[in-house]
């Protein structure tokens, strides 16, 4: 059973289609990293599966439920910061959340502290909400959507305004909830942070779901090798193992070989092949940065 | 007379918020009930909620969720355990499995028709198929299978006869009691496929003479001679690694009936092994 | 839904505002029946469709006894106290935003309209009942009690509060769908505002234009209510048109409010 699936999810602003066909599956347990620029249609792609927003079209089904009714029921088991969070102003961290406890049900007075200690909120004391700094508005946003101990979390754009510490802390923490079982859902417009914590990803673009790939194959699209295109390709993969040794190339084609091992001098590598008269066409360095590859995927797009 | 108008009027709404009360913690009481079977049977971090902030109820639920708490940490502990045995068990079958062919490529070099070589290469071969059981092992384990309604006299069909010819070079009778009208059950083709085959294989490596199968409904029996298996075996047939053949050498392990276990309890089936008449039934229940 | 409401009155109660309305509110009383003392001879205009009749009050005592029949025809005044109430119970979770965390939760939009409906009707029938008493108090201490009321007093009186109750309720009514409905609390203040003046204000050049139309005055609520307060005076037809008017608007508004709510967009 899937926590969120959407099929062919549409959304238009006057002409504009913001969410564009979209679908996408988010299984138990994923870090599913939502990844396009601002305006992309990830907000609203999180604002249409939390039903801030209705779709013009296709379906959207939580824990496995599409019926209006039961749909309804499965939303609180998910927790959810959408855009900038918003708690009562004059009230201070504590009381925001007692207010939460007391709406939820949730008989625990000590869950609050509890949730504090998690996102390192702890002694905020008096502070009303409207006097924290950005980053300890994120924090209790967060902190309100676990109170409830949800089963899915989905998080826009967590790291935003945030200093470097605090994307590491927020990293962390995003880390530890999933280990605790929550599958989560997050956005961002920065793939190299979404990258050192999840474990799949969505490339969105003007509303379109331009690539949903794995964390392994995005690491074998950015992976650094040499690309080498020979004439005589089984006999240049025999020379790689015996005369220099490197076991870890694959091949990509008919003419057409990468090699991951020892790329740091391509031309002893180039060298030795043609001395025993393996005739290179093409070689290059290919690999790209995160960033590089996302930048790619968008422009191939347009 | 105004007054005990009144006084009669004060009692009963006295009463009426007396009982309110009462039926509405009767209502949460039932709630948490109905609230904590839901939580129980489903993979969920959720804990119980109050619609009224009794104070008695309030301290019970805290003592639940408490339970349930500690229940979900240590669900979670043995999942992330078995996670990483699966994990490293993919990693040594893979692992071994290089050295291994090494082993058996120079063997190969070796001239001379020594007795002990012959030893040796049949040794290494078992290793192989251990290791290649084990890996396919722990892949049924990873697997994940797809259900839906397919018409399973059909993939029966294709079951069998993908292994009419090894039964008929071994002498066996075959009788397959299929229906031609279609029986459609929940399961996933290719899961389904492979329990079969994994079963009639079992069927004819330690059988003999006579392999029968047959479909009624939802479920599935593959009937062969009980080659002096006993009771006793039968309950541990499915357990992994259990083989109830004493030459252990050259015979294949237990492993390909504990995948076709694996398997079936992915699709929601069950499968049951005894023996009747000095016949072996081996039967698989899938879901309508 | 009853979690709902405790939330928001744990929230209300740890806030300024409501406490600040509730101080005001008692200034107003104190002043009001300061005032109503010292001009103890009063003109009381009573505006009813068929004309417009100036009373000559003699020198009427504002005690214990008559204070409550006083408020009554001041009712009018107290409608603006509803406005701060319905901002800071139904205005407030759009103008800090929170309404997304609810909905997002699963909260059921009709539940949460009802939530703030209930609580803000609550919350503006306890501050009537202070406008009430608290006058009534505040007259007692300078006047006294005054003797013993006349038969049937307080059970007209009882009358009077409940219909003028109808209509301050539809008011909320009016002030909560304004609130979910343009999810802006200046358009709610603005909003609610127009309604109390607006129809008046209208009907009035309407009336001037062509006296024929004279009747939708009739059917303008402040002035229900003010005529209200003469409940035992009214015609039953009066009486039930106001009601009516009353009903109207509250149920009106509600089911007009969460009609629009359950389709919009949530900012």
């Amino acid at each position: 059973m899937s926590i969120l699936t959407t099929q062919n999810l549409c959304k238009r602003y006057g002409g504009k289609p913001a969410v564009d066909n979209v679908s996408l599956t988010v299984e138990k347990g994923d870090i599913f990293g939502l990844i396009g620029q601002n305006g992309a249609g990830k907000t609203t792609f999180m604002r249409l599966v939390t039903s801030l927003t209705q779709p013009d079209s296709g379906t959207i089904s939580l824990f496995g439920e599409t019926e209006p009714a039961r749909l309804s029921a499965a939303r609180s088991r998910i927790g959810s910061v959408i855009e900038a969070p918003a708690l009562f102003e004059n009230l201070t961290a504590v009381q925001n959340l007692e207010y939460y406890r007391i709406q939820r049900g949730i008989a625990d007075k000590g869950r609050i502290q509890q949730v504090l200690k998690t996102v390192s909120l702890t002694d905020t004391g008096k502070k009303k909400f409207k006097n924290f700094s950005l980053g300890m508005k994120q924090r209790l946003g967060l902190a309100m959507a676990i109170l409830s101990h949800p089963d899915f979390l989905i998080l826009d754009e967590p790291t935003n305004g945030l200093d470097p510490t605090g994307i590491i802390e927020m990293r962390d923490l995003i880390k530890r909830l999933s280990q605790e079982g929550i599958t989560m859902l997050v956005s961002s417009h920065i793939l190299s942070e979404l990258a050192q914590v999840a474990n799949k990803y969505a490339i969105i673009h003007n509303g379109r779901l331009l690539k949903s790939l794995t964390h392994e194959e995005l690491q074998e699209e950015c992976k650094q090798a040499l690309a080498l295109t020979v004439s005589d390709t089984s006999r240049a993969v025999v020379l790689l193992e015996t005369l220099l040794g490197i076991k870890d190339y694959k091949q990509v084609s008919a003419n057409e070989l990468r090699i991951y091992d020892k790329i740091e001098d391509p031309s002893d590598i180039t060298f030795r092949l043609s001395q025993e008269g393996i005739r290179i066409s093409e070689f290059k360095s290919v690999g790209d940065s995160l960033e590089d590859y996302y930048t790619k995927t968008i422009g191939g797009a347009k | 007379m105004i007054a005990l108008g009144f006084v009669c009027g004060l009692l009963a709404i006295l009463l009426a918020i007396v009982l309110i009360k009462f039926l509405r913690l009767k209502n949460d009481i039932r709630q948490l009930s109905l609230r904590l079977d839901e939580i129980i049977n489903s993979d969920t971090n959720a804990k119980l909620t109050t619609q009224t902030f009794d104070k008695d109820i309030t301290a019970f639920i805290q003592s639940v969720n408490n339970l349930l708490t500690k229940n979900r940490r240590d669900f979670m502990t043995t999942q992330r355990t078995e996670e990483d045995l699966k994990r490293a068990i993919i990693n040594i079958s893979h692992d071994l499995r290089t050295p291994l062919t090494s082993a058996m490529g120079y063997l190969q070099m070796m001239k001379g028709d020594s007795r002990y070589l012959e030893i040796i290469k049949g040794r290494l071969d078992t290793l192989a198929s251990l290791m290649d059981n084990l890996f396919a092992f722990s892949q049924a384990m990873e697997e994940k299978v797809s259900v839906k309604r397919s018409n399973i006299g059909n993939i029966l069909r294709e079951a069998l006869t993908g292994s009419y010819i090894e039964l008929e070079a071994k002498g066996f009778i075959v009788e397959a009691h299929i229906p031609d009208s279609p029986e459609y059950c929940l399961c996933d083709e290719d899961a389904l496929k492979r329990v079969l085959q994994n079963l009639v294989k079992n069927a004819y490596v330690h059988g003999k003479e006579y392999l029968r199968v047959g479909l009624t409904g939802n479920r599935i029996e593959i009937i062969n001679k009980a080659d002096g298996l006993q009771d006793l075996e039968i309950s541990r047939i499915f357990d992994r690694f259990y083989t109830a053949d004493a030459a252990r050498t050259h015979k294949r392990t237990g492993l390909g009936l504990a995948i076709a276990k694996e398997l079936t309890e992915k699709m929601g089936g069950q499968i049951f092994a005894y023996i009747e008449n000095e016949m072996l039934i081996v039967r698989v229940d899938l879901q309508k | 839904m009853l979690n709902l409401i405790r939330a928001d009155i744990y929230r209300v109660l740890r806030g300024k505002a409501l406490y600040i309305t509730l101080i005001v509110l008692l200034a107003n009383c104190i002043l009001m029946v300061i005032s109503m003392n010292a001009f103890q001879t009063g003109v009381v205009t009573i505006t009813m469709p068929e004309a417009v009749i100036d009373e000559l009050v003699p020198s009427m005592a504002v005690t214990g006894v008559t204070t409550p029949q006083l408020i009554a025809t001041q009712m009018e005044n107290f409608v603006f106290f509803l406005l701060p109430v319905i901002v800071i119970v139904a205005g407030a979770i759009f103008s800090h935003g929170t309404v997304k965390n609810d909905i997002a939760w699963g909260v059921s939009r009709t539940k949460l309209y009802f939530s703030k409906l209930i609580l803000s009707s609550v919350i503006g029938f306890l501050l009537m009942l202070v406008y009430i008493g608290f006058s009534t108090v505040i007259a007692m201490i300078i006047n006294g009690y005054g003797g013993p009321a006349p038969a049937g007093h307080w059970i007209s009186l009882l009358q009077i509060f409940s219909a003028q109750l109808l209509l301050l309720l539809a008011f909320i009514g009016v002030g909560v769908f304004l609130a979910f409905v343009t999810k802006r609390v200046a358009a709610v203040n603005g909003g609610f505002i127009a309604f109390i003046f607006v129809p008046l204000f209208i009907l009035s050049m309407v009336v001037l234009i062509n006296t024929n139309l004279e009747w939708l005055m009739e059917y303008e609520m402040l002035g229900n209510i003010m005529a209200l307060a003469y409940l035992p005076y009214m015609e039953t037809r009066e009486i039930l048109r106001a009601l009516g008017i009353g009903a109207f608007f509250l149920v009106g508004s509600t089911i007009g409010g969460i009609a629009l709510f359950r389709r919009s967009e949530i900012k």
